[in-house]
């Protein structure tokens, strides 16, 4: 049965895992002060005009011919919520979502078009220690679930401008420069520092592309040319990672000014996620001052949101999971309707104990219930009958005489 | 951390290696590698892990992070679309993506051509839609400059080293779409997690492209001329 391009299904177990992935990341930030909010899955496409590109965008028409977008993005959304609806005395807000945005993608990129993500965002509150905040939430999200070794590549707007203006571009070559990074083209970012006059070019170019070592490069550049603006936001920066260090975030830290996002409404400070499984990036955020001025309004915001959808399929990769988490298969014969109670009020118990426990509806022989309990991935067999429960263990089963690992349990 | 890096089959190879082994990457052999398919080999402290593949696959490997780094044409990069670290560029196998007429058209042919034939249909498609000509582009997977002879195409795309092919099938270059050469390519999560090896590996080439640029500077011979002695 055909679908259409760009999206899936998701089965079992890999739908359970990305909900429960959903929920940890929920409960991390309604501990953190926030409000859990949904936005509509369309909205005008005027919306997204300014920010986001066109050909990416899934349109709709409505019954008046006014163009929708189906939600290629939940910053925008939920500044428009929070515009409209929240309370100005009660600055900041701190607001989180969960949800799928769709995204067209080329053909043969192998990228899905529809993915969930769960995000925060934290609306009023200037530079500084909200950053540190969202930089620390990130980090104990991804602790929450287990996630296996990250990393948060944190860079900067301001100080990527700074630099890409000390190396003498204008406007334009800017803005080839930051469209260089973005694709990470980087010889044609070489080539293009090469080409102008500015007398520390070459200085840049190592600094935006040394990763690990751009602060320290940056800093002795700015000193050295005195420029009193460029150390003020180096060290706006280097605070909020000093300050996500102290509070224990446990991913690596790396600082690197070659970090352009695909968004274009950043204003400060940028991050992105990479766990050591996934060829991309999972996730990521950054201060988003002037995304207001698309309403006509004025507040200062910082957010991050992660793709849930494929941070799901990295854990199912990584975690498989053990066949002792599979809980019990509870059988009886299906035609006494007095076993068939017993078998509910069983798997009940079981469940109360926090057990996972399905009840078998088709019945057969002790042979053919083992086989289908093994074959749905259960560790355990009950077999109800007589009104005595038998526990058969799935996994010592191979080879051994059925029934000789069968032990008694009394239910009560 | 150890690295894994995608060298491409074809006219690539042998320039890739020897610039790797003057770099001083340990145990690689362009004989051996075509052999084996794969090879381990050691740069400085890191082991490298070196694969053999299609030239036109290496960009989806290390798309998908099957292998750290690659090394690919410009022009199979570009065609590829595939989102990738463009590192350094690596200098060798430099040649152009040309648009190539048959000699009896006059002018630069705006107008007259009206279906061309290459083995890039992507960047080819971009680059008309760019100037404003409208033509059909076939896609061919070889043997491109027979086309116009054989009536397939009033023209072709492709790659010009030295332009020997072009003239014996009559064609004449009339405009330069980009200059191509070897590039070092990254999957952008290696880029951020492997950070240190990567740097160690490109800071070894760079070093390696700076001693051969002075070669042939002071020497006024072609850096491989020079290497081969």
């Amino acid at each position: 049965m055909e679908i259409p391009v760009g999206v899936q299904d998701v089965l079992p177990p890999l739908a359970q895992l990305q909900r429960s992935i959903e929920n940890e990341f929920l409960q991390v930030l309604a501990g953190a002060g926030f409000s859990q909010v949904c936005t509509p899955t369309f909205e005008f496409y005027q919306l997204y005009q300014q920010t986001q590109p066109e050909e990416e965008v899934y349109k709709l028409i409505d019954p008046r011919g006014r163009v929708l977008a189906v939600r290629p993005d939940f910053t925008l959304p939920v500044m428009r919520l929070a515009l409209s609806w929240m309370d100005r005395e009660r600055l900041p807000w701190r607001l989180c979502y969960v949800g799928q945005v769709f995204r067209l993608r080329p053909a043969g990129s192998g990228r899905n078009h529809e993915y969930t993500q769960v995000g925060a965002e934290v609306i009023g509150a200037q530079a500084g220690a909200a950053d540190t905040e969202v930089l620390w939430l990130a980090s104990k999200c991804l602790e929450s679930v287990g996630c296996p070794a990250f990393r948060l590549v944190v860079g900067d707007c301001q100080v990527t401008q700074r630099l890409l203006t000390l190396a003498g571009l204008d406007d334009s070559q800017q803005s080839l420069a930051r469209a260089a990074l973005l694709r990470g083209d980087l010889v044609a970012l070489e080539r293009c520092l090469a080409s102008s006059d500015g007398q520390v070019a070459g200085e840049v170019f190592r600094c935006l592309t040394a990763r690990g070592k751009c602060e320290e490069i940056a800093r002795t550049l700015f000193q050295r040319v005195g420029d009193l603006q460029g150390l003020r936001t180096l060290d706006r920066l280097s605070g909020i990672v000093r300050g996500a260090l102290t509070a224990g975030v446990r991913g690596q830290i790396e600082v690197d000014f070659g970090l352009v996002r695909d968004m274009s409404y950043y204003t400060g400070m940028v991050f992105e996620v990479y766990v050591d499984a996934s060829a991309t990036s999972i996730g990521g955020g950054g201060r988003y001052d002037k995304l207001a001025s698309v309403f006509g309004k004025e507040i200062e915001a910082v957010g991050f949101a992660v793709n849930v959808s494929e941070l799901a399929r990295v854990l199912c990769r990584v975690q498989a999971l053990s066949p002792e988490e599979r809980g019990y298969y509870v059988a009886c014969s299906t035609d006494e309707p007095a076993t068939l109670g017993k078998a509910l009020a069983v798997a009940n118990v079981l469940r109360r104990q926090g057990h996972k426990a399905e009840v078998d509806l088709l019945g057969g022989s002790p042979e053919e219930l083992r086989a289908r309990a093994s074959a749905k991935g259960y560790r355990y067999l009950l077999r109800i009958q007589n009104g005595q429960v038998e526990k058969v263990d799935l996994r010592q089963q191979a080879g051994a005489v059925p029934g000789l690992q069968a032990q008694v349990l009394s239910v009560h | 951390m150890d690295l894994a890096i995608a060298l491409p089959k074809g006219r690539l190879l042998e320039p890739a290696v020897q610039l790797l082994n003057e770099a001083g990457m340990e145990g690689l052999d362009a004989a051996e590698l075509s052999l084996w398919g794969q090879l381990n080999c050691k740069l400085q402290a890191v082991t490298v892990k070196v694969l053999l593949v299609r030239d036109d696959d290496v960009p989806t490997y290390v798309r998908w992070g099957a292998t750290d780094l690659g090394v690919v044409g410009k022009d199979v990069l570009d065609e590829s679309r595939e989102e990738a670290i463009e590192l350094l560029d690596l200098k060798v196998g430099e040649c152009r993506l040309s648009l190539a007429v048959p000699l009896e058209i006059p002018g630069d042919g705006a107008g007259r051509i009206r279906r061309i034939a290459t083995k890039y249909p992507r960047t080819s498609e971009e680059y008309f839609r760019k100037i404003g000509w409208q033509v059909e582009i076939i896609k061919l997977h070889g043997a491109v400059e027979l086309a116009p002879a054989l009536g397939l195409a009033d023209a072709v795309v492709d790659l010009v080293a030295t332009g020997n092919t072009l003239r014996q099938a009559g064609l004449v270059e009339k405009a330069i779409i980009a200059h191509c050469s070897a590039r070092l390519i990254a999957n952008r999560a290696s880029f951020r997690l492997k950070s240190e090896e990567i740097s160690a590996m490109e800071n070894a080439l760079r070093q390696c492209l700076k001693r051969r640029e002075a070669l042939s500077a002071a020497g006024g011979i072609g850096c491989e001329g020079a290497q081969r002695k």
